[in-house]
C-alpha cells in the first residue's frame, strides 16, 4: 500500500512518537522523522532525570528512523524556545502566576516551526505521538478528541490547535493505549521500546523551578518575603514568591498545626497568602485568550466539563464566552480547588476538546 | 543518485588510500621487536617520509596524532605546562571549535586569550592585530583556511610578523593541507596540524607538525612517538596518509583551475534563478572548492534537509554532537547579520566533483527553491 503522501513525524527521543512513525510507515506514507533541538543550557549537564531534547533524545530519535529505514533531521531552535518559552515561563512566575511550559513551547514554538519545516520539506502532514484523536465530520469540520487511553490523554496541551492545523495534523498514537504502544515497539524492536517516560520539564531536570529562576534570572528574584494570612497578618518568612505556587502543601517550611495551603500569591508586595484547604475552593475563574477548535458557534452558556491542570479531573461548569474581548467566565457547577493563574483551562463535552483559554485569577463569588 | 558537496567535512577516500589501508590493516605492532613489528616499524617511518616531502618538513618534525583537533589540544597542552612568562594567545574569532575550546581551557589557567575579529570578506582586522601582539605573546595561533568560508588568511605576513615580537606560530591546516601547497620550513612555521580525512585519507590519523620543541606528552603509557604520543599507532591509518597526500598534490594547480570552473559555473547558476543569493566569499584569497551562499527567505537547515531528501549532501555551519544544525557562527563572527547567517549554506567539492554533478545540483535548486520561498 503506497499513499505517496510525504509526511514528517515529530520524534522527540521517546517511545510514543517513534511508534508513530512506524505506524505511519507500515499505512504506506513516505516518512521522514525530524527533532527540534529547543534547549542547549546547562540543564544538560546535571543529569537528573530525564529531558526533552537532550544528546541521547537526538540519537535515540535518529536511532530509530535508521531502524524503519527513512530519513532523519534534527533542527535548531534554542533561540527561539529560550525567548518565547523559557523567558515567558519565568516572567509568568515573576507575575505571581504558575505557567505551564509545555502548552507555552506548543503554541509559540512546537507546532509553528514543526509545520514550517513539514511544508518546506513538501510534506502533506505532520504527525506527533500525542495521546489524541481527531475527527473530520460530515460538514468537513475536524474535531479534536481525547486519546483512547483516558490515564494518557494529552488533549490538554493541544487545545490552542485550530481546524487549519487539524487538517494537516496526524496522531497516530491516539487510538492505541501506552501499554499497546509498547507492545508494537518491543515487537518491531524499536530502540526506544523501554525507555522511560519523560514527566519532566525539559530545561528543569531537578524539578525545582525556584532553583532555576535564582540561577538564570537572577536580577529579578524578589528576595525574602512574607507569609499572612487571609486577613493580611504577618505568618512568617518565605524565600521569595517566585519559589510558590497555588495550591502548594509541601516546602513552605512552616507550621501551623493544620494542613496549610499556598492560596494565593501577592507578586506586587511579594507576598504569598495561606489558607486552609477550604481557602482553596473557588466558584469559577477567568480565563483570557480563549481560543475554540472549531468555529462552530455554542448556545450560551456552554455546559461542559473543564480541566484546570494537567493532571487534573474535569469539573462540570458553564462557560460564558465574550466574543470581543477573548475572555470566558467558568462558573462551577460545585465550588472547585486550587485554580491557579497562568495554567490553562481546557473545555471538554465528552471526548471533544471544545477549546480553552489561560486562567488570570479564581472567582470566589459569582 | 546521491551528489556528494560537503568535502569540507570529509572527502571521499581515495582508491590508492583504499588499497594502502586494506593491504595493510593486519600488520603486526611497530613497537614489536620481531620481524613483522620491525616492518610495521619500517612502513609507518616511510610514510613519515613521503608525508614531509609535501609539507617541506623534515620527517622528524611530524608526529602522528588521531587527527587536528588531538594536534591542537596537544599542542596548546603542552604550552600551557612549560614554563614561559609570556601568557598571551593570540587567536581569530573564526577558529575551528578544535581551537577555541582548548584555548578557553588555557584562559582558565591564566592565559590571556584574544580573538582577533575578520571583516565579511574574512580579513583580518591588522590594526587589532598589531595592538595585541607584543612581547607577552607566547603564541599566535592561526587557521591557515577557513572550513567554512575557505577564506585563506596572509600566512606569511602573519608568520613574519609574529616572529619579529619573538611569538610562536601554529596553524590549523586541516582545511588546507592537500588543497593548497605548503610550506612548513619555507615559511618558518613553528607549529601546523592536520587531518588525513580532510584529504582523501581515512578518518582517525592526522598529525602534528613541530619545528623544534614539544615537551610534553598530551597522553601517556608508552614510547611511541619518541615518548609524546603513547598508543599503538594507527599503523594503516598512517600508511594511506602518505598516499593520501600524494593523491591530493597531484597536479594541485590543474585541478585548482578546474574547480574555479566549478566554483562559477555554480555561483552563475544560482545567480541565474531568481531566488535573492548572497556569496560569502573572500577578495583575495580563497580556496575554489569552498562555497558559501546565503538565501533569504529560507533557512540554510531546512534548506539542507530538503537537498537531502533531493539526494544532494551540504552542510550549513558545522554539526554540533548531534547533528543538530547551528546558525554559523562564522559567519556572524564575519558581521553578517543573524537572518543572512540563517539561510547560509556550505557546497564544498574537489576531486571527485564533476561538471555533471554541478548541473545536477543547480536542476535541484532551480526545482526546490520556488516552492520553498514563502
Amino acid at each position: 500500500m503506497i499513499k505517496n503522501e510525504r509526511v514528517v513525524v515529530a520524534m522527540s527521543g521517546g517511545v510514543d512518537s517513534s511508534v508513530a512513525a512506524y505506524l505511519l510507515k507500515n499505512q504506506g506514507y513516505e516518512v521522514i522523522g525530524i527533532s527540534l533541538k529547543l534547549w542547549d543550557g546547562e540543564g544538560l549537564s546535571h543529569k537528573v532525570g530525564r529531558t526533552c531534547c537532550s544528546f541521547e533524545d537526538i540519537r535515540d530519535a535518529s536511532l530509530v528512523c535508521s531502524k524503519l529505514e527513512i530519513p532523519f533531521y534534527s533542527f535548531n531552535y534554542s533561540e527561539n524556545f529560550r525567548e518565547k518559552v523559557v523567558d515567558r515561563f519565568a516572567e509568568e512566575y515573576f507575575a505571581g502566576r504558575t505557567p505551564n511550559p509545555c502548552v507555552l513551547c506548543n503554541h509559540h514554538v512546537k507546532f509553528d516551526q514543526l509545520f514550517y519545516e513539514a511544508k518546506k520539506l513538501g510534506a502533506s502532514y505532520l504527525a506527533t505521538g500525542h495521546y489524541a484523536r481527531i475527527e473530520k465530520n460530515e460538514e468537513g469540520n475536524f474535531k479534536l478528541l481525547k486519546g483512547i487511553d483516558a490515564s494518557k490523554d494529552q488533549s490538554y496541551v493541544l487545545f490552542q490547535l485550530g481546524q487549519e492545523h487539524l487538517s494537516r495534523l496526524l496522531f497516530p498514537v491516539g487510538m492505541y493505549t501506552k501499554a499497546e504502544i509498547r507492545k508494537i515497539a518491543e515487537e518491531n524492536g524499536l530502540p526506544t521500546a523501554d525507555k522511560a517516560e519523560s514527566q519532566d520539564i525539559c530545561f528543569i531536570p531537578n524539578r525545582d523551578h525556584a532553583d532555576f529562576l535564582e540561577k538564570h534570572f537572577k536580577e529579578k528574584i524578589p528576595g525574602i518575603g512574607n507569609f499572612i494570612d487571609r486577613s493580611g497578618k504577618i505568618l512568617g518568612a518565605h524565600k521569595g514568591y517566585h519559589a510558590y505556587t497555588v495550591g502548594q502543601r509541601r516546602g513552605l517550611g512552616i507550621g501551623f498545626g493544620t494542613r496549610t495551603y499556598v492560596v494565593e500569591i501577592k507578586p506586587k508586595t511579594n507576598e504569598v497568602v495561606l489558607g486552609i484547604a477550604s481557602d482553596l475552593l473557588s466558584q469559577g475563574l477567568l480565563a483570557v485568550d480563549v481560543s475554540w477548535v472549531s468555529n462552530l458557534s455554542f448556545s450560551e452558556p456552554i455546559h461542559c466539563g473543564v480541566k484546570i491542570r494537567y493532571q487534573k479531573t474535569e469539573i462540570p461548569a458553564q462557560i460564558f464566552y465574550d466574543q470581543k474581548t477573548r475572555q470566558a467566565h467558568v462558573n462551577f457547577n460545585q465550588p472547585s480547588g486550587a485554580v491557579a493563574p497562568g495554567q490553562a483551562v481546557v473545555f471538554y463535552q465528552g471526548d471533544q476538546v471544545l477549546g480553552g483559554g489561560f486562567i488570570t485569577r479564581a472567582q470566589y463569588e459569582i | 543518485m546521491r551528489f556528494y558537496f560537503d568535502y569540507n567535512a570529509t572527502t571521499p577516500l581515495c582508491e590508492k588510500a583504499r588499497q594502502a589501508f586494506t593491504q595493510h590493516i593486519d600488520l603486526m605492532n611497530p613497537s614489536s621487536v620481531h620481524t613483522e613489528g620491525r616492518r610495521a616499524k619500517e612502513l609507518i617511518e616511510k610514510a613519515r617520509g613521503k608525508v614531509s616531502g609535501y609539507l617541506d618538513c623534515d620527517a622528524d618534525q611530524i608526529l602522528w596524532t588521531s587527527g587536528t583537533t588531538e594536534s591542537n589540544n596537544h599542542l596548546f597542552t603542552s604550552l600551557a605546562q612549560t614554563p614561559n612568562s609570556r601568557k598571551k594567545i593570540i587567536t581569530t574569532t573564526v577558529e575551528h571549535d578544535a581551537v577555541l575550546k582548548p584555548l578557553e581551557n588555557l584562559e582558565k589557567k591564566g592565559f590571556i586569550i584574544k580573538k582577533i575579529s575578520v571583516d565579511r570578506h574574512g580579513k583580518l582586522d591588522w590594526e587589532n592585530f598589531h595592538h595585541e601582539l607584543d612581547d607577552q605573546t607566547l603564541l599566535v595561533s592561526v587557521m591557515l583556511a577557513n572550513n567554512e568560508t575557505g577564506i585563506i588568511f596572509p600566512f606569511e605576513r602573519i608568520i613574519l610578523e609574529a616572529h619579529q615580537k619573538g611569538a610562536l606560530v601554529h596553524t590549523d591546516a586541516a582545511c588546507a593541507v592537500g588543497k593548497i601547497p605548503l610550506f612548513f620550513k619555507k615559511w618558518d612555521l613553528d607549529f601546523l596540524s592536520f587531518s588525513a580525512h580532510k584529504f582523501y585519507g581515512p578518518k582517525g590519523v592526522g598529525g602534528l607538525l613541530v619545528k623544534k620543541d614539544l615537551t610534553h606528552p598530551l597522553l601517556f603509557g608508552g614510547p611511541q612517538e619518541r615518548g609524546l604520543r603513547a598508543g599503538t599507532e594507527n599503523v594503516p591509518g598512517i600508511i594511506a596518509t602518505a598516499e593520501a597526500i600524494r593523491f591530493s598534490y597531484e597536479n594541485l594547480e590543474k585541478e585548482n583551475q578546474r574547480l574555479v570552473t566549478l566554483r562559477n559555473l555554480l555561483k552563475n547558476g544560482i545567480q541565474a534563478i531568481d531566488f535573492k543569493a548572497v556569496f560569502h566569499e573572500a577578495i583575495e584569497a580563497q580556496l575554489p572548492g569552498t562555497f558559501n551562499v546565503g538565501f533569504s527567505d529560507v533557512q540554510g537547515q531546512t534548506l539542507v534537509t530538503r537537498l537531502d531528501l533531493e539526494g544532494v549532501a551540504s552542510s550549513v555551519g558545522s554539526a554540533c554532537y548531534s547533528g543538530t544544525m547551528q546558525i554559523s557562527r562564522v559567519l556572524r563572527e564575519m558581521g553578517i547579520s543573524q537572518d543572512e547567517a540563517r539561510g547560509s549554506l556550505r557546497f564544498s567539492f574537489g576531486r571527485f566533483t564533476t561538471e555533471e554533478e554541478v548541473k545536477g545540483l543547480l536542476d535541484i535548486l532551480r526545482k526546490i527553491l520556488p516552492e520553498m520561498s514563502p
